[in-house]
This record gives structure tokens, C-alpha cells and sequence, in this order.
């Protein structure tokens, strides 16, 4: 299992495109998915009930599942199962070659797995951002112009299913990968294995999702809602395969990160020195490994009412949509606080170090992120208050509801310690960390109005709600990315980003984001419906000044992504060890970080926000001379 | 908890007993997850059933699926019998865990044989409506995951059988997925009284 030194083969690149890599698994997926669009396509035949329809669903299904099999196979996923019921003993990774290859093949460093994550989502969020600019091209006009509103709300269900698929693991998947074993003092994850697959199913299901395009679209956005998902075409099977992929990569992502901060924190690391960006990871993945496996179990009955032809949510065959309703936000509620919980960890871990002050209110934090995590799975009825519900429940689900801003309201308090009477440095992942409480504040604000049945009634379906989560998931988790990303790559990539363009992007960003969805809020309360192609011609001012405001916010996108070329292709200046001078154990290792991370599993002496703190102790050791008394 | 075990140790060696707690906890979250994903067909099941649209919860008129007694029972049977068996195993002497895991192994697989052999002589299908929509899911994926069980058994027992595995490891690994086939049993038993019984 040592890995200390670490066989470097060089072989000529055409030799190296053959094996278990990406490319291999593009051609077997590719492969698999026709043979089981036939083999799915010989079992349905002969089945009457599929007679009426036409188009297979089983062959659809069979298809996406022999493609899965297939990329994953060509990965060389299958070569260690296969081993182990052969009889070989279990290893923790033999996958970490050196060199740019092995960011296109398993590999099972923590480290490779974070920056696949970062680059495979972020390709993904610029195609669901390519969405959204095509969307408010439509809207610049109230008539239906640029497309008609079919392929207007496939635009929609891309953009949104996509954007809520990869964000859900925009924080977990690159950083918490990246990062939780630096910070609490080990060499690698729970299950490493593990880990590289909870990546390689992330672009599988981004692909296949695209692929609806091809089958018809899809007639809802990201939701889903029955009846519309039994009895649309067959993009509705790509997007029922996809949500099934990425739900159980975001389980699989729980369950690993869980068991990585029980099991594996070095010795000193007690529950009160755990990085707060630790504890929202941890909260996430409780809730990542309770919700995914219900949207799983969820997305399967689709499955079965398209494909087999059971009737849970069709009510002219005994089945019912409010149990999809029911099911779906059973997950989708906690999954909100997926996308948000994330972004407190970020936000709350990046203050400290611009501020010079440990952070403040720690325990109240934890406390805070805990409470909403447990409150989460309590709230979901408040999605079905104008779906009919039984009135009787509404109150209930009123409550608990607005008691989430409560713990929510903890990570204020925690900001606003933290900031009083600091000595700010303004530096990049500071700004977007502000930008985040700012925005956040908007965003939780107008969730209470949505809470509220009362006026819940009149801005439900509307742009209201659209602006609301934008604000929460953009302005919150989106922005907490960004502050993270400024404040992390300098140790994950080696290199410095260059500062102007980055405080370019933030203002941009930062200014048109609000110029963008700020204005929705009017809109909706207008009336202006959500997933419509035409409006009332009176809002047309309004939806003209939110276009071009978009393609501004878009166009900051574009201000990072030439920052981050231009930083790691040509300018490539080295990023120096800890160059924010934080006290956090992910700065106190070399950058490139070793394969090993640590030489000696460090023991940890001190919290990691004692900026300032007369006498503090240095974080950890890190040449612990003999073995640590247990717990020391 | 204490971090201790994962202590100062020079090279890329780590001490069994981290991969042995790591597949200990992973089990009993991963068994969590599979709860969570039954909670669905649990609450479809009573949602279905209390809302029984359009009077169809019970299958067409004239036609009112039901599954044989015979199967449902054997295949509980198998079912409490392999976790129960897991469990023995894990609490055996090293040298006599083999026979307990491949008796477990056994059984899970004979579950699902049963499941199949049900499913083959049904007498309704997946088109019968309310009740019998729940009921092939249910049970078709907990033979699913009954399978992806024994294939987790298989390795315990090509563990035990030779000698690569340390022996703290395969205690953790039979103790494991003794866990996962309690809760498992657990569903099954839910599952019993409710689609068998309750109806
Ligand atoms: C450039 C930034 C963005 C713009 C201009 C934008 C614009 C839009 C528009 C026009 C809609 C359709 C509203 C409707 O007709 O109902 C929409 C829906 C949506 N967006 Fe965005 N969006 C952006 C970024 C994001 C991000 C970053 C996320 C998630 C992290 C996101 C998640 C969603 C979701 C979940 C929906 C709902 C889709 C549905 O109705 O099911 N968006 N967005
Ligand atoms: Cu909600």
C-alpha cells in the first residue's frame, strides 16, 4: 500500500489511449447503449400494453443502462469487484499514477478526484448557463419568438435540472474532496474507490440528460411533475436516468465524506478543532445519504410507470401525482439545504482568515448548521400549499418552516461577530464571501413571504419563486463557489489567479446578478408565470432590462474562465504555500500537495481560528516524534 | 469518538483497524440510505392505499391481485434466516466464520430464487393498479438489493478463504454486512405485513 514512491511509466501516447480510461469508456458506453436499445427493444416486444405507444421505453431504459455499465467498465470500475470475489485482498488505491493522464482515468487520489469535480461540473454549469442565455433570448420578446414553447420549456428542464444536478455537488464534489482530508489531518478518504466513482457517474448523467434533446425534450423543468413524466416522450426516460445517476452519486458522496470525518481525523483533531467548512460537509452528507436514495426510489417509480406500466402516479389506474409531489419534495426540500449548507461552511471558513479574528460564535454555528439540517426533512409540505393539500396541514407546515430561518439566522449572527470591529482585508474570496451574505439575505428573506400560505397563494408558479431560488442558490451557493474557488486554487492548481480580472468578475458578477434577478421579484408579483415562453406585453420593459443584465452576468462568466486560462496556461506564476497567511492545515502542507498529504499524520495542537489569540499554539505538529497518546 | 487509532505512522501503512472501522461505520450509513430509499415504497404504499383513487387501489374491477402466501412466507423465512446466520458468523471464532457466511450466502440467494419463482407465477402484473404497482417494485428491488448483499457476502467469503484480507479486516467486513442484512430483514418484515397482510 505505500505510495511513497510512485512508479512514473512513460509509454507513447498512442499506448497510453489504450486500457481502462476515459476514452474506452466513451466507446463501451457508446456501444452499450445500442445493444441495449436492442436487447430492451426484443423485451418489449410481444408486450401489448407498450402496442399503444410509440416509442420503447424499455429499450430506452436498457440503453442508458448498458451505456452506464459500459463507460463504467471501459473506466475499469469492474476490475476490483471482479478481483475481490476472486479472492484478492482488499486495497486501498493501486490508481495513482503520475501526470495529466490520470485526471482521465480512475484514479483514486483524493486530490485528482477534487480537481475532476471541478473541471467536469464546471464544463457542465456553462452548458446550463448557455440555457439560460438562450431562455432570456426568448424572453426579450412577449410573443413567441426565438423558439416555440415546447422547445422553450425543454430549454427550461435542461437548464434547471442540469444546474441543480451539478450544483448539488459544486461544493462537496471539488472541495470536499479536495480538501477534507487536508483539513482534518489524513491521507486520503474513507473509500477511495468509492470516490472516484461518484465522479465518473456525475458526467455520465450530465450526457445523458442532454440527450432528451434528441428524444422529444422535456415537457416540465427540473421537477418533473406526474402526470406530465409518465406520459411525456422520451427525453422524460433521459432525465429520469440522469436524476437516478446523480442520486446515487450524491448518496455514495455522503456516505464517504460521513465516514472520512468520523473515522479518519488525525489525532488532536477533537469535534470542537474541526474547520467549520468540516461541519457543513458533514451536515450535507447526513443529508445527501438520507434524501438521494428517496429521489432514487422516487425516479424508479417513473421508471416503472413508463416502462412497465405501473400506476403509482397515474390516477386512471389506481396510483396518484401528489405522491410523486409528496416524494419528490420529501427529497427536494433537504436537497435545498444540499445547495446551501455548503456554502455556509464556505463562507463561514473564509471569513476568520480576512478578518484576523478567530470566528465567532463557533459552537452557535455548528449548532445552527445541525438545525437545519434536522428541521430540513420537517418542511416539505410547504411546496404542495396550493396543490390542494389538506388545509388542516397547512399551519403545521407554515411553523416549521419559518422556524429554518432561526437556525438559519445563527450564520448571520456568526458573520457579524466575526466582522465587528475587524480589520477587513478585501481580497477576492472575501468579497464573494460578503457578496454571499448579502444575496443570501435577500434569497432567505423571501422564503419567508413563500412560507407564509397567505402570500405563498398569489406569488406561487410565479417569478417570484424563480427569483427567490435564484438568490439563494446563485446569489448563495453559486457565489460561496466562487469565493472558494479564489481562495483554494492557488493551493489545488499551483498557480496565482490573476487578481484584476478576478475583482473585474466579482463586480460584474456581483452587480448584474442583482440587476438580473432583482427585478424578477416585480415581475412576479406582476403575475408574470414561471416556464412560459410569452408574457403580458406590459412586462416586456422589465423582461428587456433582466436580458441584458443576464448577458452581462454571463458575460462575467466568461471574465473567470479567460482568468483561469490565462493564469494556468500562459502566465502560470507560482502560487506561494499559504499565501493568505491562514491557520488552516490545508495551507500548511507544500503545494503541489505530496500524494501522501501529510509525511507523518500530523497531531493537531490548536483550533484553526486562533488569529490573533496571544500565545496561541501552532496548528499541529507535523514531526510528531513518537506515536501521540490516544486523543492527545 | 477518538481520532487515536489513525495514529503517527511514517509511510502509506495504516493500521487495520482504520479500514476496519471505516467499513464498519460505512455499513451502518449505507444501511440508513437503503432504509430512506424503502421509506418511499413504505409511504407509497399507505398513500396509495388510504387515498385509493378512483376505487382501483385493490386492482380492476373483478381482478384483485394476490400473491401467493406460500412464496411471501418462504421468502421471509430466507431472508430473517441469512441475517440471522450473518450475525452468528460475526460472532464466531475466525476458523468457523466460513461455514456461517456461506449458509448466509446461501439463503440471501434463495431469496431471491424465491422472488423470481414468485414473480414467474404472479397471477397479476404491473398493469393491475394501485396495490399491485407497490408491490412489484417493493419486492423487486429488495431482491436487487438482496443481490448487491450477497455479492458483498461473496467477497467476505473469498475473504475467509484465503488468506490476503487481515483478520481484523474480515471481522469488520462479516460484522458489516451483518448489519446491512438486519435492516434489510427489518424491511422485509415491513414488507410482509404490509403487502402480504395488511393488503
Ligand atoms: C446566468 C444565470 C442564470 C440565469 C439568467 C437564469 C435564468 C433562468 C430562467 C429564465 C429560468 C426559467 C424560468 C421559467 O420560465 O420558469 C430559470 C429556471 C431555473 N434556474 Fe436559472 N438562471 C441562472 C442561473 C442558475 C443557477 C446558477 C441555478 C442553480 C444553481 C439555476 C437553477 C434554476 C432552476 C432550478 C430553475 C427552475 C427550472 C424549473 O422551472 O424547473 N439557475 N433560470
Ligand atoms: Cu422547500
Amino acid at each position: 500500500m505505500s505510495a511513497t514512491a510512485i512508479p512514473v511509466v512513460r509509454r507513447p501516447v498512442w499506448r497510453r489511449l489504450i486500457g481502462f480510461n476515459m476514452l474506452t469508456g466513451l466507446v463501451l458506453g457508446i456501444a452499450g447503449w445500442f445493444l441495449g436499445a436492442w436487447v430492451g427493444g426484443q423485451i418489449a416486444v410481444g408486450h401489448d400494453y407498450l402496442l399503444g405507444t410509440d416509442q420503447n421505453d424499455v429499450g430506452a431504459f436498457v440503453g442508458y443502462l448498458f451505456a452506464v455499465i459500459g463507460w463504467l467498465v471501459g473506466l475499469g470500475f469492474a476490475n476490483y469487484p471482479i478481483g475481490r470475489l476472486l479472492g484478492r485482498p482488499p486495497t486501498l488505491r493501486h490508481h495513482e499514477l503520475g501526470g495529466w493522464t490520470r485526471y482521465f482515468r480512475l484514479c483514486t487520489d483524493h486530490k485528482v478526484v477534487g480537481i475532476q469535480y471541478l473541471f467536469g461540473v464546471g464544463i457542465f454549469f456553462f452548458i446550463g448557463g448557455l440555457n439560460a442565455m438562450l431562455m432570456r433570448t426568448e424572453l426579450l420578446r412577449p410573443i413567441e419568438k426565438a423558439w416555440p414553447s415546447g422547445q422553450y420549456l425543454t430549454l427550461v428542464g435542461l437548464h434547471g435540472t442540469m444546474m441543480i444536478m451539478m450544483t448539488s455537488a459544486f461544493i462537496l464534489g471539488p472541495f470536499g474532496n479536495y480538501f477534507v482530508p487536508l483539513m482534518i489531518g489524513a491521507r486520503r478518504m474513507a473509500f477511495p474507490r468509492v470516490e472516484a466513482l461518484t465522479f465518473w457517474l456525475t458526467p455520465a448523467a450530465g450526457l445523458i440528460l442532454m440527450s432528451a434533446i434528441a428524444f422529444g425534450g422535456l415537457p416540465f423543468g427540473w421537477t418533473g411533475y406526474a402526470p406530465l413524466a409518465v406520459e411525456g416522450r422520451g427525453g422524460v426516460d433521459a432525465y429520469v436516468t440522469a436524476f437516478i445517476l446523480i442520486a446515487i452519486s450524491l448518496t455514495l458522496v455522503g456516505l464517504n465524506l460521513l465516514v472520512t470525518i468520523v473515522t479518519m481525523r488525525a489525532p488532536g483533531m477533537t469535534w470542537t478543532r474541526l474547520p467549520i467548512f468540516v461541519w457543513g460537509v458533514l451536515a450535507t452528507s447526513v443529508l445527501m445519504a438520507l434524501a438521494a436514495p428517496v429521489l432514487v426510489a422516487t425516479m424508479t417509480m417513473v421508471l416503472m410507470d413508463r416502462a412497465a406500466n405501473t400506476s403509482y402516479f397515474l390516477a386512471s389506474a389506481g396510483g396518484s401525482p401528489y405522491l410523486y409531489e409528496n416524494l419528490f419534495w420529501f427529497f427536494g426540500h433537504p436537497e435545498v439545504y444540499i445547495l446551501a449548507l455548503p456554502g455556509f461552511g464556505i463562507v463561514l471558513e473564509i471569513l476568520p482568515v480576512f478578518t484576523r479574528k478567530p470566528l465567532w460564535g463557533y459552537r452557535l454555528a455548528v449548532a445552527g448548521m445541525v438545525g437545519v439540517m434536522l428541521l430540513s426533512f420537517m418542511v416539505w409540505q410547504h411546496h404542495l400549499f396550493v396543490s390542494g393539500m389538506n388545509a388542516g396541514l397547512r399551519p403545521f407546515y407554515m411553523l416549521t418552516t419559518e422556524l429554518i430561518s432561526i437556525p438559519t439566522g445563527f450564520i448571520f449572527l456568526n458573520a457579524m461577530g466575526t466582522l465587528w470591529r475587524a480589520q477587513i482585508r478585501f481580497t477576492v474570496p472575501m468579497l464573494f464571501a460578503l457578496a454571499f451574505f448579502f444575496n443570501f439575505l435577500i434569497g432567505g428573506l423571501s422564503g419567508v413571504f413563500l412560507s407564509d400560505v397567505p402570500s405563498d397563494v398569489t406569488t406561487h408558479g410565479s417569478y417570484f419563486v424563480m427569483a427567490h431560488f435564484h438568490y439563494t442558490i446563485m446569489g448563495g451557493l453559486v457565489f460561496a463557489f466562487f469565493g472558494a474557488v479564489y481562495y483554494w486554487l492557488p493551493k489545488m492548481l499551483g498557480v496565482v489567479l490573476n487578481e484584476t480580472l478576478a475583482k473585474i468578475h466579482f463586480w460584474l458578477m456581483f452587480v448584474f446578478f442583482n440587476l438580473t434577478f432583482m427585478p424578477l421579484f416585480a415581475a412576479g408579483f406582476l403575475g408574470m408565470p414561471r416556464r412560459v415562453s410569452a408574457y403580458a406585453p406590459h412586462l416586456q420593459v422589465l423582461n428587456d432590462f433582466v436580458s441584458v443584465s443576464a448577458f452581462v452576468l454571463g458575460f462575467s462568466m466568461l471574465v473567470f474562465l479567460a482568468n483561469l486560462v490565462w493564469s494556468l496556461v500562459f502566465a502560470r506564476i507560482p502560487a506561494a504555500e499559504n499565501p493568505w497567511a491562514s491557520r488552516g492545515l490545508e495551507w500548511q502542507v507544500p503545494t503541489p500537495v505530496p500524494v501522501e498529504n501529510f509525511e507523518r499524520i500530523p497531531v493537531i495542537r490548536s483550533g484553526p481560528y486562533e488569529y490573533g489569540v496571544p500565545n496561541a499554539p501552532a496548528v499541529a505538529d507535523f514531526t510528531p516524534a513518537a506515536l501521540p497518546a490516544a486523543g492527545s | 469518538m477518538d481520532a487515536s487509532v489513525h495514529t503517527a505512522l511514517p509511510d502509506g501503512v495504516e493500521p487495520a483497524e482504520l479500514l476496519a472501522r471505516n467499513v464498519r461505520l460505512g455499513a451502518r450509513v449505507w444501511a440508513a440510505s437503503v432504509g430512506f430509499f424503502f421509506v418511499a415504497f413504505f409511504f407509497a404504499f399507505l398513500y396509495l392505499r388510504a387515498l385509493d383513487t378512483n376505487g382501483l387501489w385493490r386492482g380492476w374491477p373483478h381482478h384483485h391481485p394476490t400473491p401467493s402466501m406460500g412464496f411471501g412466507v418462504a421468502i421471509l423465512v430466507c431472508v430473517l434466516a441469512s441475517a440471522a446466520v450473518a450475525r452468528a458468523a460475526a460472532m464466531l471464532e475466525p476458523t468457523r466464520r466460513r461455514v456461517g457466511a456461506i449458509a448466509a450466502l446461501l439463503l440471501s440467494l434463495a431469496a431471491v430464487a424465491l422472488q423470481c419463482a414468485q414473480f414467474s407465477s404472479l397471477g397479476f402484473g404491473p398493469t393491475d393498479a394501485g396495490y399491485a404497482s407497490v408491490f412489484v417494485g417493493w419486492t423487486g428491488l429488495f431482491a436487487l438489493f438482496l443481490l448487491g448483499t450477497a455479492y458483498w457476502l461473496a467477497t467476505v467469503v473469498a475473504d475467509v478463504s484465503g488468506d490476503g484480507a487481515s483478520p481484523a479486516f474480515q471481522a469488520a467486513a462479516i460484522e458489516a454486512v451483518s448489519f446491512v442484512l438486519i435492516v434489510l430483514a427489518g424491511i422485509e418484515i415491513a414488507a410482509f405485513i404490509l403487502l402480504y397482510l395488511v393488503v
